[in-house]
């Protein structure tokens, strides 16, 4: 819904745990133009390079929480404000390989005020979907370290 | 100077015009210089996305935010916010709920010197029908808004017009009530009248006349003064702006009018809304004298 890229450029970096490469994470903003209940973040999807990583392979990072795709969804008590930045992880043992990856994220959203999504009908009479709650992008990446 | 003691509709900008902009390629303090220069003083905010770290700012922020104000002489008018309703699943919020969200939001748009709120209730339909239960926590907050000195506004916008039984029942809750704390931000988009180049047409969209406008001014506290196209000769072409605007000095409507950018273009990349802003705020100079 707004211009700024939600998969933050050069954010992709491998993690690391007693020298070994354990997962990787990168950065993503929200594209609403207000702050989004993660209660009305229903389902997080991420491919990379073509490929689904597991819904438990996931990790939703805001402020002190990290939380799985569907304890995001049970969160009633934050919100992902418009300023915020989510850290997505994954645990991935072997990490990522230096280079580029191309970077499929998904969240399908509701609106936490209006019954959306639903069909409009423009002045042609063709439909279109009334803008819903989802935040999702394709990027291409490369790992920075 | 500020256009604040001088009676009838005053110029004023919805921080949402900048949704392209803002938190990108403008800040806060942005904003606020571009409004000044086009000679607008009143502002709206959208709480939750241009408070930092809402709904507890810190002293410092709220410092600052004043800092804001005195700096561009730009006048607190609406505090955009929500009652979020549809956020949890399978069921809405309930009264206790949505009193505690709201009574929050009273509280911080007092604290920042908003006298008026865009209260979006939640809907259960396409046609922005309200909860079941708004009567209900609009009045359990009452109190609190007479004590803060703000007035909760939902704001009629389309599909809803001016004509509706939406608006007659809040008409009635203010009538029944008696309150001068709740009323309603009227959206001029409801005065559309030519939908060429539209993406869509909402469905049940009923067109409501400007003399619609006429008998709810009491009940208007402020207005999104909504606008999708400015052409080079500073006419809006699709919402009949001299016709709505005459009626409320005539009727010696008084309060802000807040512009709010709807263009097909508004999140396109590198978009720059200042320039259909200034275009239309020579528009409404002309007519407002001011």
């Amino acid at each position: 819904m707004r211009s700024r890229p939600i998969i933050e450029p050069e954010s992709l970096y491998n993690l690391y745990a007693n020298g070994n490469k354990v997962g990787f994470k990168f950065q993503v903003h929200q594209n609403r133009y207000r702050n989004v209940p993660l209660s009305c973040i229903e389902k997080i999807t991420l491919k990379v390079d073509g490929k689904e990583i597991p819904s438990n392979m996931i990790h939703f990072c805001l402020g002190y929480k990290k939380l799985l795709p569907h304890e995001v969804a049970d969160d009633y008590t934050d919100y992902w404000a418009f300023q915020d930045t989510v850290t997505i992880e994954v645990d991935q043992l072997g990490g990522l390989e230096y280079g580029e990856h191309e970077i499929d994220l998904y969240m399908l959203g509701k609106s936490a005020y209006i019954s959306r999504p639903f069909y409009v009908t423009d002045v042609v009479n063709q439909p279109h979907t009334y803008p819903t709650g989802n935040i999702g992008e394709k990027a291409t990446l490369w790992v920075m370290a | 100077m500020y256009q604040e003691t001088r009676k009838g509709p005053k110029r004023g900008v919805a921080l949402y015009s900048y949704s392209a902009e803002y938190g990108i390629s403008k800040t806060l303090e942005d904003c606020f210089e571009d409004i000044s220069d086009m000679g607008a003083h009143g502002l709206e905010i959208l709480a939750n996305t241009h408070i930092d770290n809402y709904p507890h700012p810190t002293d410092e922020w709220v410092d600052y935010w004043f800092e804001l104000l005195d700096r561009y002489e730009i006048v607190p008018v609406e505090y955009g916010h929500w009652v979020d309703s549809r956020m949890y699943e399978g069921r809405h919020q309930t009264s206790e709920e949505a009193y505690e969200q709201l009574a929050e939001d009273i509280r911080l748009a007092h604290r920042l010197g908003f006298t008026v709120m865009r209260t979006k209730l939640g809907v259960i339909d396409r046609t922005n029908t309200p909860v079941e239960n708004w009567r209900e926590f609009i009045r359990m907050a009452l109190p609190l808004a007479e004590d803060c000195n703000v007035r909760m506004c939902p704001e009629i916008h389309l599909p809803t017009a001016l004509k509706s039984k939406m608006v007659d029942d809040y008409v009635e809750f203010i009538e029944k009530t008696g309150t001068k704390y709740f009323g309603i931000n009227v959206d001029f988009g409801v005065f559309r009248n030519n939908w060429e180049g539209a993406a869509f047409r909402m469905p049940g969209a009923v067109e409501t006349k400007p003399e619609d406008i006429v008998p709810l001014l009491p009940y208007i506290y402020c207005c999104h003064a909504k606008f999708n196209h400015m052409s080079e000769d500073f006419q809006e072409t699709t919402i009949p702006y001299p016709e709505v605007l005459q009626l409320m000095i005539e009727h010696n409507w008084d309060g802000y009018l807040l512009s709010e950018y709807e263009g097909a273009d508004k999140y396109d990349v590198g978009y720059n809304v200042g320039e259909q802003l200034r275009r239309q705020h020579i528009m409404m100079k002309r007519i407002l004298g001011a």
